[in-house]
């Protein structure tokens, strides 16, 4: 796969890290867990959702997940990837609702409309992505935002590696197919 | 290009993308983290619904410019009597020969399923001390559960509280129980200020909050601004039109009152009179929706108090004008009769944003062959007859739209249908059930508790368990039928299963290989 630089990211405690080698709780306590992990889950959740205010909803809600379980989950190596295993799900799921309630609102035979974010710079690149296969999405999301190695995802999603090489694979064809024309044109 | 040149453009592009939204999230600092609990609860069917209010309301919060007119009658500002506009003598109304008017009918809705649960009921509330509407606020109480409890964490003095998308609606804990209160026009302090006082003295949901009164009831998808104002509401009674010049437009009716007319009113960017062809007075309300154009309704309360309203995303006045004297009185009972005898009338029926209007189902002739419509190729078809039920799902390839999917089930002359577009049959992004999809549900009937499940899958490959993924809970597969399509190597898979727990939203499929391997897709 394609290399990548290591994003920076910055804990909420003024912190620089590297999300895919911190994805875990400096002392052990849930407090410190949530301020480093806040900013990286929000960077996958912004990718996915698309909009901040939901982006941060669903981090929310992730983390509210990994509290209620944070006897078991601080026990892990890593939490961090327990934590986003958990967004992901989250963001999956509510994207199923919304289209269930979209669903609602066609009924009345009314247009459906979803607005993002028009503070996020790039949306063509974000709206290609959420256009992937969830497990495509998943994969490519981690790989590109996160910086995650094969291996990393594949611990993320509990998928076989070579799986996982599957769907980065289709997912980055799909991507470059409907992406890089753009950039062409862009850099002529 | 080759595939390695294209792959390294992807590179640079993602990488300039991700370095840019992290220049958008540089000064981010993670909010305070105070929620603990529980957070699962006992689902009902209205809770997607629910959980979709932050999304409308951001939009409402975005639109909202409070720009009232003082030339017009309008409902901020004006005390119990907001409008002025008598609008007695209105009656319940029905587009005479749509089709002459260049309308197209699209669908019809008798309102929710007669066993859906019943919604929560909600209350529109006014300060008792002047000015009331402008500053009426909507209050409701649900189950505790995600859906009414998502959004930044507030402190009101006690109980865990939030404030959901951009601060248009605050939720506190109960017990078991959220308790909500929402308004487009107050500020996210003064909804803070209101419930604040209100845990103060213990309000437990029930009456008026302290310094209210309560000014109309009604379900909770009649009062709480989530999407389209009221059309969702049990009791309503609908009729959608399509239009080539974007004039779609519904015309709903449900029985009400003048408070429940009112309080329809209160989530209004504007409130104002329209001439509706000398027939009656009657006032168009603009709401912010969800999609580009806002939402604009004519209402007005007819005889018997019926609550009539037209609503429609195009241009109000333009649709005024086009249908004011095609439209005939009908009575309250003749447009329920109306939606009755539409050929496609079904509790449960939709179409999707890109179906084909023109296409509806014929049901009168369900038994018959289906022949695909006009312009269309009929690429597969699967039906399955079950005790009285009978299931079909078609795939249909259209010039203009692709490929979609036409499901429908039918018993005792009643059903629901939808149309479903379908990205593709094969390809590099084709897992086995991409397009699977539970598009409906029918009506509670002879057919109670069964769903249908269908799309295209590889051939060979069977659908072996559908669950509930909140639950775990298996239902059976009561029959499972496959059409081969022709040019591909995939089948149209139709599987009926058996959904006793009526609030399975969220479905499990497991299909399944010849050589055993297994596939999972949660739809």
């Amino acid at each position: 796969v394609g290399v990548m630089k290591r994003h920076e990211v910055e804990g909420g405690d003024g912190t620089d890290l590297t999300a895919v080698d911190v994805i875990g709780s400096a002392d052990g306590s849930f407090e410190s867990f949530y301020k480093s992990q806040y900013r990286p889950l929000l960077r996958i959740a912004l990718g996915i959702e698309g909009r901040r205010d939901l982006a941060e909803e669903a981090v929310q809600d992730a983390m509210v997940s990994v509290h209620r379980t944070w006897e078991r989950a601080s026990g892990y190596d890593r939490p961090g990837m327990y934590a986003r295993r958990v967004l992901l799900n989250e963001l999956i799921s509510r994207d199923r609702r919304r289209r269930r309630e979209q669903r609602a609102v066609e009924r009345a035979g009314l247009p459906v409309a979803v607005h993002y974010d028009a503070e996020l710079p790039r949306q063509d690149v974000w709206a290609a992505l959420r256009s992937l296969p969830d497990r495509q999405q998943q994969a490519v999301t981690l790989f590109y935002v996160e910086d995650c190695s094969v291996a990393d995802i594949a611990e993320i999603l509990d998928i076989a590696e070579p799986t996982v090489r599957v769907h980065l694979h289709r997912g980055r064809l799909a991507l470059a197919e409907q992406l890089t024309p753009i950039t062409r044109e862009e850099r002529q | 290009v080759n595939e390695t040149d294209r792959l390294r453009d992807l590179d640079a592009l993602m990488r300039d993308t991700v370095d840019a939204m992290d220049s958008m999230l540089a000064d981010t600092t993670p909010p305070p983290f105070e929620a603990s609990l529980s957070r699962r609860t006992n689902r009902k069917r209205w809770a997607p619904l629910l959980i979709a209010a932050g999304l409308l309301v951001v939009a409402l919060v975005a639109a909202t410019s409070l720009s009232v007119s003082d030339e017009h009658g309008t409902i901020a500002g004006e005390g119990e009597n907001p409008t002025g506009v008598n609008t007695s003598g209105g009656t319940v109304v029905a587009l005479d020969d749509p089709q002459e008017a260049g309308f197209t009918l699209r669908a019809a809705s008798p309102g929710l399923r007669p066993d859906d649960d019943v919604p929560p009921e909600a209350t529109v509330q006014v300060p008792d001390n002047g000015s009331p509407w402008e500053r009426a606020v909507t209050v409701a109480t649900t189950p505790y559960g995600p859906g009414a409890f998502q959004g930044r964490v507030v402190d009101v003095g006690g109980p865990e509280a939030v404030i959901r998308a951009r601060d248009s609606a605050l939720a506190w804990r109960d017990g078991d129980r959220a308790h909500s209160v929402a308004s487009t026009r107050l500020g996210s302090d003064e909804l803070i200020a209101i419930v604040t006082e209100a845990v103060a003295v213990g309000w437990n949901g029930s009456g008026a909050l302290p310094g209210h009164e309560i000014a109309a009831v009604g379900s909770m998808l009649d009062l709480v601004p989530l999407f389209e104002p009221g059309l969702l509401s049990p009791d309503v009674s609908l009729i959608s039109y399509a239009h080539p010049g974007d004039l779609d437009f519904v015309l709903a009716s449900r029985p009400g009152s003048y408070g429940l007319w009112q309080a329809l009113l209160v989530n209004a960017t504007e409130v104002r009179p329209i001439d509706f062809g000398d027939k009656f007075d009657a006032l168009v309300g603009t709401y912010a929706s969800r999609g580009s154009d806002p939402l604009s309704v004519i209402t007005w309360l007819a005889e018997d108090s019926t609550v009539v309203r037209i609503a429609t995303h195009g241009e109000v006045n333009e649709l005024a004008r086009l249908i004011e004297d095609r439209l005939v009185n009908v009575g309250p009972e003749g447009f329920n009769a109306l939606v009755a005898d539409h050929p496609a009338s079904g509790p449960d029926f939709g179409l999707t944003g890109n179906a084909p209007t023109e296409m509806a189902i014929d049901f009168t002739d369900f038994d018959g062959p289906w022949s695909p419509p006009p312009g269309g190729r009929l690429r597969a078809e699967a039906t399955s007859r079950l005790d009285g039920t009978t299931s079909r799902v078609a795939l249909i390839e259209d010039d203009r739209l692709d490929l979609f999917m036409q499901v429908a089930s039918v018993d005792a002359g009643r059903g629901g249908g939808t149309s479903v577009p379908i990205d593709g049959l094969t390809g590099p992004a084709f897992p086995a059930s991409s397009q699977l999809t539970t598009p409906l549900e029918t009506d509670g009937r002879a057919n109670s508790g069964v769903r249908v499940v269908s799309g295209v899958i590889p051939r060979g490959w069977t659908l072996t368990e559908v669950r509930d993924q909140a639950t775990g809970v298996p239902f059976p597969v009561l029959d499972q039928q496959q059409a081969p399509v022709d040019g591909v190597d995939s089948v149209l898979v139709l599987g009926v299963v058996e959904t006793a727990d009526a609030d399975a939203i969220l479905l499990e499929v497991v299909l399944t290989a010849p050589d055993g391997r297994s596939e999972r897709h949660w739809l």
